[in-house]
């Protein structure tokens, strides 16, 4: 349950040690993708069918007309491991695989989730549960590459993810924070993007981000005599053939100097937050990193991760999924009520997932393993219709029974309601392009 | 300049890499030839030994090892260095850590079924010795037993068994092909079934790792590898399981006796190191690592079909290799020994442009270890590091490198072309205590020493003029002595400076803080 944090020195490297299943874990360790090749899913061949330029147009100019604010910014709750649907979003109490959950009530009349998810429960009418989506990838390495971008790992390209796409089109170069911020995980690179819009990863939202503030005794002035110095060994390695190298170095340094020197950078620090919100947040590393990412909406980072560990649930999946909910109940539904009493819900999309969901099937040590074929995914906030649940599973949660939703299909629904253009494309370095969506239909009935 | 040039080809020429390094430099040169590219000037001395010093032992010149060579007469002084370097304890570890990398990632695979350190050491072992190549690669397939015996086992286990990541992973490394997407189906490009996938995977499916768990059975302490008498590797393809035998990408098959006298790994690291890919894979993957390209770029797409830049040269490398016997020593000497190894990375007259053809040196961004040691060189706390890691925390320095590893490197052991920098890279070299001396205090604290140490204290408390002070300072950090404006501009920083030691440390930080220092 603990993220895996090395307090030494205080970065984010996953423990190997920490991790409980010895089939998933060397997956989740190695983390950034490996180069493999594509592989086409039924799914993205079936939404290139029927997907046309025309009707993503339609549904941008829908949502338009409708005068809904775009959203601006991006939060994306991540559920490390894959989350069980049905013992979250996606209760079957009474059915053979349905666990020993009950199912609640919720704000939208006829929409039950699971009991352990009270608060959540209350922000409803904010929700759209899409209990439909349907994937291919069951390993976990895999699976995060596609949740992340949108895209299957091939070898010949490195997709960015999607928050330094939404980075690239809503990050300003005279911002002083990174545009794409992960906190409590990796996250997943810029791919060909190039690490400009590559993720800022803060292991704990609890501590200062590692190495920002300038070390004793190095004041302004005397920074900025270490700078000219500096500057002066760069020319002259510029001079002797690596005009590009000191370009790029330069680049990074700049910013690099001021975020430190940012007023903004304030925005890491939770403690100017009244402690009565810290603690409805949750006083755990999930809690304390959905209060972090409302500072940094807040003071216009456009996107933001929060990732919460734990959710490979392949041993003892009820007792573990019941912890999970007990942090992730309060730090969700504070996150949304916190967005809302700002103003800034309706500029914030919030979405929770996870790289897949879990089997029906209990196994022998009561645990659930990788389900890809129907799960959960929640959008909430900007740009979404609220209070609803889209799609549905068969009784005992096997398949998808209606409204089957993509990767590709998700990730163009994000673009639609960010306000960008899933058919637009970027250029890989081998001059493909690359569209924001693999060729996925936005869904309609989910844009506000 | 050329008779410099003519004295080091000429001091080379008496040996075997010698011959191999002017076969190359001919090569190169037709190609220039050709294209009329004026090639770059040799990189100066300083530029040199730094280069070499990074590449082969993977770190930096001490400053006084740096002084001396740059103040050395002897003609044949980089020659001398390249020899003595290649047969140095810090050549085998670097090499090792290289070649541990590329076999099982920096992370090694999962706890429970790693070694990590024990294919360290194997490794080690064989660059000390020059153990052939394919004699290495041959263990490295088949090798069975605990890891503690022999660790050549831990290429194997890190797979926790599964055939098709071992296969995978193997012709990655072994033949530079990627095949391991003809896991689920044929491959789009190449002549790659997913039967013949499969048919290599079944080469290892009766391999079974198990950790060798503590005395307590909590914490692994080793791994193990057997090959038992049976057991099948199957595919899906359409719904359908299908069990498939071992066959290698020629055809070639073990036969029932041949599994059952030596195991069916045996025949696959036969295979493997007769393939003609096996020597290309090699030679394509040192010249991509000393040079910054491949002869086939990227290093893993060496399919048959595959256009290769001076297709020549390419070949000659590859017989050569072969024919020595898969002398890794003389092949990695030839091309550091080549003056194409040595160009400085300064354009000539019309190469600016030249990214392909070698006529002059790219900047090479350090890798995650070399940027690691290097600092702890240039910084001054490499002796306090290993006093500390003696006495007390044998694991402050693992998990100092840990932390670079993360900052600085991909687990997949890609090369980097280029510098791509990050954020909190920067911020670590702007704000972090091995570059501002902090480390220094500490680890003086933790021994309870009076006087702490670190190259900035050093230089400021040596007698002598400010424009020595950052002459050191330069030597130490760069490998170089400063040109006019950096001395200028350094000096007057000592000068007129209330506090020399900060004044030193100012200096140092720049220094660290470098485009230049993180590049060879």
């Amino acid at each position: 349950m603990s993220p895996r944090v090395d307090r030494l020195t205080s970065l984010y490297v996953p423990d190997p040690a920490a991790a409980a299943c010895p089939r998933c874990e060397r997956e989740l360790e190695q983390g950034i993708a490996r180069r493999e090749f594509l592989r086409l899913s039924l799914g993205g061949t079936l939404g290139f069918l029927l997907a046309g330029r025309a009707e993503t147009l339609a549904a941008l100019a829908q949502a338009a007309a409708a005068g809904r604010a775009r959203a601006d910014h991006l939060i994306v709750l991540w559920m490390t491991g894959g989350p069980s649907q049905l013992d979250t979003f996606d209760p079957k109490p009474g059915v053979e695989t349905g666990g020993p959950f009950q199912a609640i009530d919720t704000a939208v009349p006829g929409i039950r989730i699971s009991e352990h998810l009270p608060q959540v429960a209350k922000a409803m009418r904010e929700l759209a549960v899409v209990r439909s989506m349907t994937s291919k990838e069951g390993n976990h390495q895999r699976a995060r590459y596609l949740l992340h971008t949108g895209y299957p790992p091939q070898g010949t390209v490195a997709h960015p993810a999607f928050g330094s796409v939404v980075a690239s089109e809503r990050g300003r170069p005279e911002f002083d924070l990174p545009s794409f911020i992960s906190i409590g995980g990796p996250s997943q690179g810029a791919g060909f993007l190039g690490v400009a819009h590559a993720p800022y990863v803060i292991d704990s939202p609890m501590r200062p981000p590692e190495n920002l503030a300038a070390p004793a005794g190095v004041d302004r002035a005397r920074a900025d005599a270490r700078h000219e110095l500096l500057a002066a060994v760069d020319r002259s390695f510029a001079l002797r053939g690596a005009q590009e190298e000191t370009r790029a170095h330069g680049a990074v340094y700049a910013k690099a100097v001021r975020m430190m020197r940012s007023p903004l950078a304030k925005a890491f620090d939770l403690s100017e937050e009244k402690a009565e919100l810290r603690a409805a947040y949750g006083q755990n590393t999930f809690g304390q990193g959905c209060l972090l990412a409302r500072r940094l909406v807040e003071v216009g980072v456009p996107v933001v991760e929060v990732n919460q560990n734990g959710w490979d649930t392949h041993r003892n999946n009820f007792d573990e999924t019941k912890g999970l909910m007990k942090v992730l109940d309060p730090g969700y539904a504070t996150l949304l009520a916190d967005l809302r009493s700002r103003g800034l819900l309706e500029r914030t999309l919030v979405v929770w997932m996870g790289e897949f969901g879990r089997t029906p099937r209990i196994n022998g040590n009561q645990g659930r393993d990788h389900f890809p074929r129907a799960w959960t995914a929640v959008l909430g906030g900007g740009g979404i219709r609220g209070g609803q649940v889209l799609g549905s599973t068969t009784p005992d949660g096997n398949e998808v029974s209606d409204r089957p939703v993509t990767v590709p299909d998700l990730f163009a629904t994000l673009c639609v309601t960010l306000g960008l253009d899933p058919t637009k494309e970027n250029i890989s370095p081998q001059g493909r392009p690359i569209a924001y969506s693999d060729k996925g239909k936005p869904v309609a009935e989910l844009l506000g | 300049m050329t008779i410099l040039w003519l004295t080091v080809l000429l001091a080379g020429a008496g040996d075997d890499a010698g011959r191999l390094s002017d076969a190359i430099d001919r090569r190169v040169a037709a190609v220039w030839t050709a294209r009329g590219l004026n090639p770059s000037a040799p990189a100066s001395d300083g530029a040199f030994l730094r280069r070499v010093s990074l590449d082969v032992r993977g770190t930096l010149p001490t400053p006084a090892e740096a002084e001396a060579f740059l103040d050395d007469r002897d003609p044949l002084k980089r020659q001398k260095f390249l020899d003595r370097a290649l047969v140095s304890e810090e050549s085998a570890e670097h090499l090792a850590t290289y070649f541990t990398n590329l076999l099982v990632g920096r992370t090694g695979g999962t706890n429970r079924f790693n070694d990590r350190d024990a294919l360290r050491r194997r490794l080690h072992d064989a660059f000390a010795k020059n153990e052939p190549w394919d004699a290495l690669v041959r263990d490295l397939l088949s090798a069975q037993g605990p890891s503690s015996e022999n660790g050549a086992v831990a290429f194997t286990t890190r797979f926790e068994g599964k055939p098709a990541e071992v296969a995978g992973a193997a012709s990655r490394v072994f033949l530079g092909m990627q095949i391991q997407c003809a896991e689920c189906h044929d491959h789009p490009y190449q002549d790659w079934s997913q039967r013949d996938f499969h048919g290599l995977a079944a080469f290892f499916a009766r391999s079974r790792p198990r950790p060798i768990l503590d005395p307590e059975k909590k914490r692994p302490i080793g791994v193990e590898l057997r090959d038992l008498p049976r057991g099948e590797h199957s595919m899906e393809r359409d719904g359908e399981r299908t069990v498939v035998y071992p066959r290698y990408r020629d055809g070639r098959a073990p036969t029932a006796a041949d599994a059952e006298k030596r195991g069916r790994r045996a025949s696959f690291a036969e295979y493997v190191t007769s393939d003609p890919l096996f020597p290309r894979a090699l030679v394509n993957r040192l010249w991509d690592h000393y040079l910054g390209r491949g002869f086939v770029d990227p290093v893993d797409d060496l399919n048959p079909k595959a256009q290769a830049w001076n297709a020549g040269l390419f070949d000659f490398l590859t017989r050569d290799f072969a024919a020595s016997g898969f002398d890794l020593r003389r092949l990695i000497a030839g091309i550091l020994g080549s003056r194409v190894y040595a160009l400085s990375t300064r354009p000539s007259s019309n190469n600016v442009g030249d990214e392909g053809n070698f006529s002059r040196a790219r900047p090479r961004a350090l890798s995650a270890e070399e940027v690691f040691h290097a600092l702890l060189r240039a910084s001054g706390a490499e002796g306090a590091m290993r006093r500390v890691a003696a006495e007390a925390d044998g694991q402050l320095r693992d998990r100092y490198l840990r932390r670079f590893v993360f900052l600085f490197a991909n687990d997949e052991m890609e090369e980097q072309e280029s510098f791509q920098g990050t954020i909190p890279q920067a911020l670590l070299f702007l704000n972090g205590p091995l570059s501002n001396g902090a480390f220094r205090a500490a680890g003086a604290i933790a021994r309870g020493e009076r006087r702490p140490l670190g190259t900035a204290r050093a230089i400021a408390s040596q007698k002598g003029p400010p424009g020595a002070k950052v002459d050191q300072l330069f030597l130490t950090v760069l490998t170089r002595r400063p040109d006019p404006e950096e001395k200028a501009k350094f000096t007057a920083h000592l000068e007129n400076a209330k506090d020399l030691r900060a004044a030193c440390e100012d200096a140092l930080w720049a220094l660290l803080n470098s485009t230049e220092f993180l590049h060879k």
